[in-house]
């Protein structure tokens, strides 16, 4: 069995034993879930544009932004009872807080369901300073809070939405580096 | 075990602590054989085993005081050592109850409890606390009820809820880890919190250690030794402060390897909470430097082994590269390569006096 803290990502598909669905997704290029069809998710899509309303009666709802869509989305599952499906797709950055919002609202490990994202820039946090760091492309970055270089661990915080950046002390580099030489 | 009543000792720059003979001769030495690979190794938390620290609930000893004193030190650097979600209120009174009536009970020199219903009254001479409360009333007592107490006991302690099968890291305080990170790891499965950890998934070490939990009974605690090394007596070996204490791996040398390296010994301790059926997970620190252990034969024989041979993919893990080799060439010389006995216990009653370095 794989061993891994990431977040459990799967390609789309309508889970039929829900009896709603709401497909959220951070554009309008991300292709609905497999199985849709006779059944229709609801689907919330960002598209970045200030003049949009969030009117639910084309059947999409388009919201302005990324926070616009959490905060509703946080709205919504306040309300929500046993049954919704909630599907999210879009980049890694995106579906780490879509997943921190449905935790918040305590949907359970199989009502949630996380498309591979489309990117593989990656939110690390901190671990001396706590600042998030988004849009990491490297292994490495160097934190906007505290400076240091932070090397990014394979370990992923649901509850953060982000990998874990440790730093290295400049002289451990150098004994490992020396270490290598000799060895 | 005697109980020092102030703390002069200091698990920060610059350090000063010392163990006693008795403290040396009741450390839970992690290998019962000559190598060392992950296992299970859980048995039943009976009053009894081969060294003292085995034989209370939760055990105290001579660093007590230092070590509390060093807790809320670290507290107040850094509040997020202590965090516990707000469906785990159940699991802290269980603990409560589980802490104040084992020390109490274990302990009455030390720790007094009295119970009338709900109205309890608490007292712990050692830290030199007295506290009336109402039990399961939380604004009765000055801290959250289980930080108030967390910060009573040597150690580090996490709160694991359990549903869909599993078990969930919801609540804790870590101040001595070996480099892990309570507010990182919050909310995770127990699969995920080991994801770190190498080999070990793949012999499926985590799965049967799940199943086993999943099924764990109350009031038959179960018990495990785990280890890595530390570099001086420092409890604090987070990651949260990685960049201060990490340079220290790269200090060692032949001259300084018996002041400076510490086995590092959790005794994990874990308990069925009996209301909240929550899971109290107890990582109880124990740090001993080289140049104690050398005062007992088997002990220094078969550390020598167990490094000598370790797997290099734990030793990376563990962060021993920089200075294994120097501990193996410093023990080599007083291992004659003798059987020993299995097992942890000892086999002496009285310590070697501390050797002079080797010839």
């Amino acid at each position: 069995m794989i061993v891994s803290s990431q977040l459990p990502f799967a390609p789309l598909v309508l889970d039929a034993s829900g009896v709603r669905h709401l497909y959220v997704r951070d554009t309008a290029d991300c292709p609905l879930p497999d199985g849709c069809g006779a059944v229709m998710p609801e689907i919330w899509t960002v598209v970045s544009d200030a003049t949009v309303m969030a009117d639910a009666r084309e059947g999409e709802v388009l919201l302005r932004s990324v926070t616009a869509l959490l905060e509703r989305l946080a709205g919504r599952l306040a309300r929500e009872r046993v049954g919704l499906r909630l599907y999210g797709a879009g980049g890694a950055s995106f579906l780490s807080r879509v997943a921190i919002v449905a935790d918040a609202a305590g949907l359970a490990t199989g009502e949630v369901l996380l498309a591979p994202p489309r990117d593989t820039a990656r939110r690390v946090v901190c671990v001396h300073c706590d600042t998030l760091n988004d849009g990491v492309q490297a292994d490495t970055v160097r934190c906007l809070g505290c400076g240091t270089t932070l090397f990014v661990r394979e370990h992923y915080s649901r509850g953060l939405g982000a990998y874990m950046g440790v730093g290295e002390p400049e002289i451990l580099l150098q004994a490992m580096e020396a270490a290598a030489r000799h060895g | 075990m005697t109980v020092q009543t102030s703390a002069r000792e200091s698990y920060r720059p610059p350090y000063q602590v010392t163990n006693s003979a008795e403290t040396i001769l009741r450390f839970p030495f992690p290998f019962p054989e000559d190598s060392y690979m992950y296992s299970m190794n859980v048995e039943p938390h009976i009053r009894s085993g081969p060294v003292a620290a085995m034989h209370n609930t939760f055990d105290i000893d001579e660093h007590y005081v230092a070590e509390c004193a060093e807790k809320a030190r670290i507290l107040q650097e850094d509040p997020k050592r202590c965090i516990v979600q707000p469906h785990m209120r159940a699991a802290e009174w269980d603990f409560v109850e589980l802490a104040m009536s084992s020390l109490s009970d274990q302990y009455p020199q030390h720790f007094s409890l009295r119970r009338e219903g709900q109205d309890w009254h608490w007292v712990n001479r050692l830290l030199g606390y007295e506290q009336s409360f109402v039990f399961g009333d939380a604004t009765t007592l000055p801290l959250p009820p289980f930080e108030y107490m967390a910060r009573q006991m040597q150690g580090d302690f996490t709160l694991h809820d359990q549903r869909e099968d599993d078990l969930w890291m919801d609540g804790g305080m870590v101040t001595a880890q070996a480099d892990w990170s309570l507010k990182f790891d919050l909310g995770m499965s127990f699969r995920q919190w080991h994801a770190p950890v190498p080999k070990a998934a793949e012999m499926g070490v985590f799965d049967r250690g799940l199943r086993f939990l999943l099924m764990l009974q109350h009031e038959k605690p179960v018990r495990r030794l785990n280890w890595t090394m530390t570099i001086n007596p420092r409890l604090d070996t987070s990651p949260e402060n990685f960049m201060v204490w990490g340079p220290d791996r790269a200090s060692v040398t032949p001259d300084n390897v018996a002041d400076k390296v510490h086995l590092r010994v959790e005794l994990q301790t874990l308990y069925r909470l009996p209301r909240s059926n929550a899971i109290l997970f107890s990582i109880r620190c124990y740090l001993m430097p080289l140049r104690d252990i050398m005062r007992v034969p088997k002990w220094r024989r078969r550390l020598h082994r167990v490094l000598r041979d370790l797997d290099p993919t734990l030793s990376s893990y563990k962060g021993l590269d920089l200075y294994r080799q120097t501990v193996v060439d410093f023990l080599a010389p007083y291992d004659d390569g003798a059987p020993l006995s299995s097992g942890i216990q000892p086999e002496v009653v009285q310590l070697e006096k501390a050797l002079a370095p080797a010839a």
